[in-house]
């Protein structure tokens, strides 16, 4: 089983779904490029919650060689996981 | 108090060291340093850094350019707005030489926030970086003609001129030469004027003076042995009064400040690692981050002397896996009020002793530290006895100066209590006063939350939101609750037919800083009461708890 940028990306709006609506943003108007922290969309602790999430889901144990300058750019973050995912529980079930 | 007449009330003399100056200053550690050690490293702002003389003559220039433009007259203070910056740091220092307390402003705030800050300081002097001057004009609106702006990152102040006609611009090239200054006693006895939530509204500044601050960040470097060779991180940002004890502890024994770009503060292991930090302080939340980021592993942190954590409570398991990351480390709980001056209680972790003697998993916070004393006391302020739990009372040369402007804080606040005779700080702490004198943080007697460190006064944000729409029934608690604080602010509202969520946000973050914006507001169609006719706080936590 391949973990895609593309299912770490859906995955990823569809958690932050509640951050985005309450920022006012579209989640079609976000880019690769959307720097999450910086445009206040979330802030630290929602931050590190979602690391958890994506930690236990994608079977990620450690994000020691993560960028923190990456903290939270959608691109890079999608790409990351999608490198180091071992498994996603929500479809190995 | 005002910072006029804080002079004639600051708490005075101390013994110093032989060969110390004959006064207190909180520079006066810096600039020993840079005599005896010009060429080590002072200060680490990501890849660059700077020595000792190179901080010193930057310092200077500020000081001595603040010295000829500022009166005598004014408040002896100069706001520093500047953020992680080169100019933040020589800022301070510079308003320090002049003889000014520093005020230091931050723009990660919302300006009217910063603006009102300003203004009651009455600061006629202002530092600050290139990032923070867009804020600038918003910041001066209302302040009196002639306030001296220094930009020493700019080159070229005209454009920065034409849109501040009122004020006087000083850049780069215009500084005053300074040579190596000679350390005079201070003009203001103000080291430092710091601003903290208020519960009626309104930030509430806290006035340090030298005699506070001077004396703890030497007891401190003594205590942690610090030397030119430690690095100490700087995690705290100025407006956090912890970051008087990253800078001036560091400096005062010639170590080098390694200040941790933003971004980094959220995952600073490989930072931590890189720079091989012997001397690490920061609030537990950091540590917590670490956690999950799956880097707490056993060994990780070897070069660490020292692991200190401050600023909310200090759970047992983060206490335990810190000190296994960094197993050549000793760790520390340190507990202050701002009012107390940075940290005035200490408790060291020991392992399978500390988590016996923890409560509630968490570690305990101490004894105060030497010159300091506690008092546990009732309602009553009488004192209890071992094994009882009570308001904890804070006596000692960090007690500062008082509230500015506010007379009537500083009476209730600052007390001597019944049979005592020293002049006390109430810190509104519910702790437990254990075996052998161990002081325990229980919680808060007010509606005080720590969101990672930062002090927050419930009632501050719903008087926000009770300004923004009018709404009556409002209640802000803090959620989630974990072991050392909480994670952020949640906000009900009742009454109100239709809100606008998403507006609401927009409005309150004009006034409010983003830790103290509510992360989720939820709308009721009234809030409950509990039998007192008051908003019933417990039944809207347990709406939160999972079902």
């Amino acid at each position: 089983m391949t973990v895609t940028e593309e299912n770490v990306r859906s995955f990823l709006l569809e958690r932050l779904e509640p951050h985005l609506r309450q920022a006012g943003l579209e989640p079609a108007a976000l880019s690769d490029e959307t720097d999450l922290f910086t445009a206040g969309v979330i802030d630290s602790l929602a931050i590190v919650e979602l690391v958890s999430v994506v930690s236990d889901r994608y079977g990620i144990d450690d994000w020691e060689d993560y960028d923190p300058e990456d903290l939270l750019v959608i691109g890079p973050f999608c790409r990351y996981v999608a490198r180091r995912a071992v498994t996603d529980t929500q479809i190995a079930g | 108090m005002t910072v006029h007449d804080a002079r004639a009330d600051a708490a005075n003399p101390r013994n110093l060291p032989t060969g110390e100056a004959a006064f207190d200053h909180l520079a006066a550690g810096f600039v020993r340093s840079a005599r005896e050690l010009p060429h080590r490293p002072a200060l680490a702002i990501g890849a660059r850094s700077w020595s000792y003389e190179e901080l010193l003559l930057a310092a200077a220039a500020i000081g001595e350019t603040l010295k000829k433009h500022t009166a005598v007259r004014a408040p002896a203070l100069t706001a520093i707005f500047a953020h992680r910056s080169f100019s933040a740091f020589a800022g301070v220092l510079g308003a320090l030489l002049r003889g000014h307390g520093y005020v230091p402003l931050n723009r990660k705030f919302p300006v009217p926030r910063s603006k009102e800050m300003f203004d009651r300081s009455g600061c006629r002097a202002l530092v600050v970086d290139t990032d923070s001057v867009p804020q600038l004009h918003e910041l001066l609106a209302d302040a009196a003609d002639g306030v001296v702006v220094v930009a020493p990152e700019l080159d070229d102040v005209r454009k920065l001129q034409r849109c501040l006609t009122r004020h006087v611009v000083i850049g780069r090239q215009s500084l005053e030469r300074a040579g190596k200054p000679e350390l005079e006693p201070p003009e203001s006895d103000v080291a430092y004027l710091l601003f903290t939530s208020g519960s009626t509204g309104r930030p509430k500044g806290v006035l340090v003076a030298h005699s506070n601050a001077a004396p703890f960040a030497r007891g401190m470097a003594e205590r942690y042995g610090v030397g030119p060779e430690d690095r100490c991180s700087q995690t705290f940002d100025l407006t956090f009064d912890l970051s008087v004890f990253d800078l001036f502890v560091a400096w005062e024994r010639g170590a080098c400040v390694h200040c941790l770009p933003e971004k980094t503060l959220v995952k600073p292991g490989r930072y931590l690692r890189e720079h091989e930090l012997t001397l690490w302080f920061s609030v537990p939340s950091t540590a917590m981050f670490l956690q999950r980021f799956g880097m707490l592993k056993p060994g990780s942190y070897p070069s660490l002397r020292w692991s200190l954590f401050c600023g909310e409570a200090l759970p047992v398991g983060v206490a335990e896996a810190w000190a296994a990351a960094a197993p050549r480390s000793i760790v520390e709980n340190l507990y202050g009020p701002t009012e107390a001056t940075i940290a005035c209680t200490v408790y060291r972790w020991e392992g399978e002793r500390s988590r016996d003697e923890s409560r509630r998993g968490v570690v305990p916070i101490g004894h105060p530290l030497p010159g300091m004393s506690a008092l546990v006391v009732d309602d009553e302020l009488r004192e209890v006895t071992e094994g009882h739990e009570g308001e904890l009372l804070m006596a000692g040369p960090q007690v500062a100066l008082g509230a500015l402007d506010d007379p009537e804080r500083t009476r209730t606040a600052f007390v001597v209590p019944p049979g005592q005779e020293r002049r006390h700080y109430r810190t509104g702490d519910r702790v437990e006063f254990g075996p052998n004198g161990v002081l325990h943080y229980v919680g808060r007697l007010d509606h005080q939350v720590q969101v990672h460190g930062h002090r927050v006064e419930l009632g501050e944000i719903e008087s926000a939101i009770r300004d923004a729409i009018g709404a009556t029934e409002v209640v802000a608690l803090g959620w989630p609750v974990s072991d050392s604080g909480v994670g952020g602010i949640v906000a009900f509202l009742g009454g109100e037919d239709a809100v606008d969520v998403a507006r609401l946000r927009s409005d309150l973050a004009v006034r409010l800083p983003e830790y103290m914006l509510p992360r989720e507001v939820h709308v009721l169609p009234h809030l409950p009461l509990n039998p007192n006719g008051k908003f019933d706080r417990r039944a809207l936590q347990a709406r939160l708890e999972p079902a």
